[in-house]
């Protein structure tokens, strides 16, 4: 290989390591993971009416991530079932664009997106187009958003 | 204000010049999204919001696919303009060559009101002359179904028999017919 590629290259991955060096990647990691774990909280102290109803019912489930700097790692996505319906919380990932963390709520007739801000407070992604319109998090927009994904 | 478009044909190389400063500006803006995700950037635009760096790729592929297939379609635009505006300097000048003379009676069968259609009539033209190679027509006709798939809304299924025409070959294809006419 030419001297020159090879210098190129080692003043990439200097690069590259002194700005990865920079961040705390486990810390992020950990972050995010606490942050799911306080969204399904707080899903579940939303719908407390109809869990202890028994109108609805939580479990989880694990899934595998891979992401750059953070690998491959276990998370758990939250199903919320009614009757023969679910709708699943599924982490995409921390590190995405504009936000922090990233979970989708996919329903059998649609799907939502929910974002992580810095404070940490998860967000409602209401509209991307024509301007950006995020929600926060509460009993509103999370009714709002199941009755977008779910059927009729 | 006046509603007028003024001639302005393109050369091929200025539609190539075009995609590739395109281009340009696409891996441009790539990065700057996918620094935005590294950096935790909150300022950004909100078609962006949330996407991971895989999906981001994906966005950015197809727009430069999109781009390919517009850059095709205004190279093959270009090249019908440069080989129409041949055909009327030829029936303008009246020189003595096989071409022409293919040309003139070309324009002899349809009459002067009659736009001759590119690929029935000047194409076949240009095989009938004997003075421009058989396998260049050839090879722009079948480009020019990827023309026509592209301008008439890609709404069939179109089969390119291998061939896959980027927008290099599309170049090659048509700059090798309109530098090969005599």
């Amino acid at each position: 290989m030419p001297e020159t590629l090879t210098q190129f290259f080692r003043e990439k991955k200097q690069r590259a390591d002194a700005e990865s060096a920079s961040i705390d990647w486990e810390a992020r990691k950990r972050e995010w993971l606490e942050a799911i774990e306080g969204l399904y909280g707080e899903v579940r102290e939303l719908l407390r009416d109809p869990l202890e109803q028994k109108t609805a019912r939580l479990a989880r489930r694990p899934k595998e991530i891979f992401e750059d700097h953070l690998g491959r790692y276990q998370v758990e996505e939250l199903v919320l079932t009614v009757g023969d319906e679910e709708v699943v919380f599924s982490p995409r990932g921390r590190n995405v664009v504009g936000a922090i963390g990233r979970v989708d709520v996919e329903g059998e007739s649609g799907e939502a997106m929910l974002v992580l801000q810095p404070g940490p407070r998860w967000a409602v992604v209401r509209s991307k187009y024509p301007a950006l319109k995020l929600v926060p998090l509460n009993e509103v927009s999370l009714e709002e958003t199941l009755r977008g994904v779910m059927r009729a | 204000m006046s509603a007028i478009r003024h001639p302005e044909p393109r050369s091929l190389e200025q539609v190539r010049a075009w995609h590739e400063a395109m281009n340009e500006s696409l891996f441009a803006h790539r990065a700057r999204v996918l620094a935005n995700i590294r950096r935790e950037a909150p300022a950004v635009e909100s078609r962006f919001m949330g996407m991971s760096r895989g999906e981001v790729g994906d966005f950015f592929h197809a727009q430069r696919k999109e781009l390919d297939d517009l850059s095709i379609l205004a190279m093959m635009a270009s090249a019908e303009a440069a080989i129409r505006a041949d055909y009327a300097r030829r029936l303008y000048r009246r020189g003595g060559d096989g071409l022409t003379r293919e040309y003139v009676a070309l324009r002899g069968r349809l009459g002067a009101q009659v736009r001759a259609s590119l690929d029935e009539d000047i194409l076949e033209a240009m095989r009938g002359c004997g003075l421009v190679s058989l396998h260049l027509v050839s090879r722009f006709r079948d480009a020019l179904r990827l023309r026509h798939w592209l301008a008439h809304g890609r709404y069939w299924k179109l089969t390119l028999g291998g061939y896959a025409y980027s927008l290099e070959d599309v170049f090659r294809i048509a700059d090798e017919l309109i530098q090969s006419l005599p």
